[in-house]
C-alpha cells in the first residue's frame, strides 16, 4: 500500500494523492473524514463524504485505464463556511454523467456508487479530459438548527465579549501601570521636593526619568518668568540647546507656536502628520517631523511654564496612559518650580528681616545709654528707626569737665552695612579724645581715616560735630556734607549754624573748619538728621525745616528743658506723620543752656 | 469477524466495515461456511461504521445465494448512518432488516 501524500496547506485545504488501489481509496476517505471532522463538520456530513470520497476512489480505481492504472490519483478538498468541495482526478476512459443515476435493479450487485455520490452531494459535476477527468462534488455544511444557530450567536456575542473584555484588562493594565508610574513619580518627587535642587538640575533630572518611561525621545521645558511676561527655555534634551524666548504678552502676532497656544488656551496641543509644527514655530528648526503634545503647567491658575515632549517620528503617538505620566510629571514639575520660587522669596524675606532686626540692634548698642550731663547744659537724644533702618548715629563726649562733644551722623545707606559703618565711625570718634575740642580737625582726621573703608563700599557719611566749650559757654562747629544744626533763643527765631564741607568718604583730602558761636543763655541746640525734615505725612508733604525751625521757635519760647523738648518734637513729628511708616530714621539730639 | 451457527442460522458478527477492501473475503469466508442447513444468514451490523457500494455488492452476493438456498439473509440491528444508506438504496425490499 501507497500511503496518500497529505499536504496541508491550512485547515480548510487539503491535497493529496494516491494510487489506483481500493485500499488507497479506504485510507483516502478516512483521511478527508478526519480533516473535516477537524472543520467541525457534523457526524452525518462526516459519514456522508466518507462514503462518496471511497466511491468516487473506488470508481477511479476500478475504471483506471490501462496507462492511468500507474499514474497517482489526486484528490482536493475545499471546505468553506457554507460548502465542501472536492475534486478528484482520475485516469478512467471517462463516462457520460447523467443528470440523474438510477438505482440499478434490487439483485444488481454493481452499479450504486453514483447513485450514493448523487443523492449524497449537493451536486456533481464530471469533467472528462484528454488524458485526466476531473469529479467536483459539492455538499451545503448543513443550515443551523435554531438552536445551534442561537448557540452560534450566543458563541459569537461571546467571543466579541471575551474580545472587549480583552480590550478593557488591555486598557486597564495599561491606565494600572500608567497609575503606577504616576504614583511611583509623585513619590519620588515628594521625596525629592524636600532636598534642595537647583530646579534646572532637578527638572532635568526628572525629564530623563520621564523620556525613558513613556519612551519619549526629547523634552523641553519653557518656564515663565515671575511676572509672567515671557517664556524661557529652562532645560532641554535637544542637542542644538535652542534658547528663543516666547513673548506672553496679550496682544502678540500669531501664535505659531504649539508652547504659546498651550499657555493661551491652558490645554495640551498635540503636534503630529495631521497637524504638524508650523514652519513659524520656534521649535520647528529643532524637530520637523516629530509627534507629541505641548503641556501647560499651572500652578495655583499662575502659569508657571510648558512642557513639550515628543517622538522623533510622526507616528507612534503616545498612549493614554503614557500621556497621564506626561501630566503627571508635569504637573509635579510645576508644584517644585512654584515652591522653589516661594522659598526664595521667604528665605529673602526672612533674611531681610533678619538683616533688619541685626542692624536696628547694631544701631541701637552705638548710642550712648546715658548722655553727659554738666552744669548749666542739659543734653537729650532721640532715635526712632524706621522699618528700612538708616544709619544715623549720636554721641556726646565730655572733656575733662571743660565741656562735651556733640555728633550727630548719617551713614548713607540702609541696612547692616549702613550700620556697621556706623560702629566703625563711633569707634574712631572714640579713638581720639584729643581732638574733641577741635571739631573741625576731628572731621578731618576721620575723613581721612575712614575714606578707604568708604571709598571701597561707596558710601559716605554726613556729620556734624559740635564742641560746648562749657566755661567759655561757646560753641565750635564742624560739618561734613550734614543739614546745620537750629540753635534758638528765648524771642528769637532759630538759626542755622553749620552746614559747610563735603560728606565723609568723598575727598581723601578734605579739610574741615569750624564755626564759632556763643552760646547765650536760654539756649537751645537741636543737632538733627535728614529723617527729620523728611518726615512724611499721608499727602506725601514732608515736615521740612520751616516746621522744624517754628517748633522749635516754641520749645525755646517755652523754655522747655532738653527732656520736654525732645518729647515735644517727637509727638510732633509723629502727629504729622500720622500712620505713615517712616521712611528714614529719625534722630536728634537736643543741648538746652539755662 | 466471526462466523458462527446457530439452528439452521449461519450468524456473522464482529465487524465493523464493509467495503471493497477485504468484502470480497469476507463473501467467500461466509459462504465456505454455509450448509445446507442454513436456512437464514443474520448479518449482525451493530457493529458496522462503514458501508459502500462495494459492501452492498458483497450482501447482495450474499442475498442471491441464500435465495438460491431457498432461504434469506437478515441484517440485524444496523446503526442509524448505515441504515440510512440501506433506505437510500431501497434495501429493505431485499433484506429483512431487524431492529435498525
Amino acid at each position: 500500500m501507497v500511503t496518500p501524500q497529505i499536504n496541508l496547506v491550512g485547515t480548510r485545504f487539503l491535497s493529496l494523492t494516491f494510487a489506483c488501489d481500493l485500499r488507497e481509496s479506504r485510507e483516502v476517505s478516512r483521511c478527508v473524514r478526519q480533516f473535516l471532522a477537524e472543520a467541525q463538520l457534523p457526524e452525518s456530513d462526516l459519514h456522508a463524504w466518507e462514503l462518496m470520497v471511497t466511491e468516487a476512489a473506488n470508481n477511479a480505481a476500478d475504471y483506471a485505464t490501462e496507462a492511468g492504472r500507474g499514474l497517482p490519483n489526486r484528490l482536493e478538498v475545499f471546505c468553506r463556511d457554507d460548502e465542501v468541495e472536492i475534486r478528484l482526478t482520475d485516469h478512467t476512459a471517462g463516462f457520460e454523467m447523467p443528470e440523474r443515476a438510477l438505482l440499478p435493479p434490487v439483485d444488481r450487485e454493481k452499479g450504486r456508487g453514483l447513485f450514493l455520490i448523487q443523492s449524497l452531494a449537493s451536486g456533481v459535476e464530471y469533467l472528462r479530459g484528454r488524458k485526466e477527468n476531473c469529479m467536483v462534488i459539492r455538499r451545503q455544511r448543513p443550515v443551523l438548527t435554531v438552536s445551534a444557530l442561537s448557540a452560534t450567536a450566543s458563541t459569537v456575542a461571546m467571543e466579541r465579549r471575551l474580545l472587549e473584555d480583552e480590550q478593557t484588562l488591555q486598557a486597564m493594565t495599561e491606565e494600572l501601570a500608567s497609575c503606577y508610574e504616576s504614583l511611583s513619580a509623585v513619590f519620588r518627587f515628594s521625596s525629592a521636593l524636600n532636598r534642595f535642587q537647583q530646579t534646572e538640575e532637578f527638572a532635568a533630572t526628572w525629564m530623563r526619568e520621564l523620556l525613558m518611561i513613556v519612551e519619549a525621545d526629547w523634552y523641553l521645558l519653557q518656564v515663565a518668568d515671575p511676572e509672567g511676561r515671557e517664556l524661557h527655555v529652562a532645560v532641554t534634551s535637544l542637542p542644538a540647546d535652542p534658547d528663543y524666548v516666547l513673548s506672553l504678552s496679550p496682544a502678540p502676532p500669531a501664535a505659531e507656536s504649539v508652547e504659546l497656544r498651550a499657555a493661551r488656551t491652558r490645554q495640551d496641543v498635540w503636534f503630529d502628520a495631521a497637524s504638524p509644527l508650523l514652519p513659524g514655530d520656534p521649535l520647528f528648526p529643532f524637530i520637523q517631523h516629530s509627534n507629541g503634545l505641548a503641556h501647560p503647567i499651572f500652578a495655583e491658575e499662575s502659569l508657571i511654564g510648558v512642557l513639550s515632549v515628543g517622538r522623533l517620528s510622526t507616528d507612534a503617538s503616545f498612549k493614554a496612559g503614557q500621556v497621564n505620566v506626561i501630566q503627571t510629571f508635569a504637573d509635579f514639575l510645576g508644584v517644585q518650580i512654584s515652591n522653589a520660587r516661594f522659598r526664595t522669596e521667604h528665605l529673602k524675606a526672612q533674611l531681610m528681616t533678619r538683616e533688619l532686626e541685626i542692624a536696628s540692634s547694631l544701631q541701637r548698642s552705638l548710642l550712648p545709654e546715658r548722655l553727659p550731663q554738666m552744669p548749666g547744659l542739659e543734653v537729650a537724644g532721640y532715635y526712632q528707626s524706621a522699618r528700612l533702618v538708616g544709619g544715623d548715629f549720636y554721641d556726646a563726649i565730655a572733656t575733662n569737665g571743660h565741656g562735651l562733644l556733640l555728633v550727630m551722623a548719617d551713614v548713607m545707606g540702609k541696612g547692616v552695612p549702613a550700620a556697621m559703618v556706623a560702629t566703625i565711625f563711633r569707634s574712631h570718634l572714640h579713638a581720639r579724645p584729643d581732638l574733641v575740642e577741635r571739631p573741625g580737625e576731628f572731621l578731618t582726621w576721620l575723613n581721612h581715616s575712614l575714606f578707604p573703608d568708604l571709598d571701597r563700599m561707596e558710601m559716605f557719611i554726613t556729620a556734624q560735630l559740635v564742641f560746648v566749650d562749657a566755661a567759655a559757654r561757646r560753641i565750635r562747629v564742624a560739618g561734613a556734607g550734614h543739614c546745620p544744626l537750629l540753635m534758638a533763643t528765648t524771642g528769637s527765631t532759630p538759626v542755622e549754624v553749620g552746614n559747610t564741607g563735603f560728606p565723609l568718604g568723598i575727598m581723601r583730602d578734605a579739610v574741615f573748619s569750624e564755626e564759632v558761636s556763643d552760646l547765650r543763655p536760654a539756649t537751645r541746640l537741636l543737632l538733627f538728621t535728614d529723617g527729620v525734615t523728611d518726615t512724611a505725612n499721608s499727602n506725601r508733604e514732608h515736615f521740612g525745616l520751616d516746621r522744624l525751625k517754628e517748633r522749635w521757635r516754641l520749645i525755646a519760647d517755652r523754655r522747655q528743658n532738653a527732656s520736654q523738648a525732645v518729647q515735644d518734637l517727637a509727638s510732633v513729628l509723629q502727629t504729622f506723620q500720622g500712620k505713615e511708616p517712616a521712611t528714614d530714621d529719625q534722630t536728634f539730639l537736643v543741648l538746652v543752656n539755662e | 469477524m466471526r462466523i458462527q451457527t446457530q439452528g439452521d442460522t449461519l450468524i456473522v458478527t464482529d465487524f465493523t466495515e464493509l467495503t471493497a477492501d477485504g468484502g470480497i473475503r469476507a463473501r467467500d469466508s461466509i459462504r465456505q461456511s454455509l450448509t445446507d442447513a442454513h436456512t437464514t444468514l443474520d448479518m449482525d451490523l451493530s457493529q458496522v461504521k462503514f458501508l459502500d457500494s462495494h459492501g452492498i455488492s458483497v450482501l447482495i452476493s450474499l442475498h442471491k445465494t441464500m435465495c438460491q438456498r431457498g432461504g434469506k439473509v437478515r441484517l440485524l440491528h444496523p446503526k442509524p448512518a448505515v441504515f440510512q444508506i440501506l433506505q437510500l438504496l431501497s434495501l429493505g425490499e431485499v433484506f429483512d432488516i431487524i431492529n435498525p
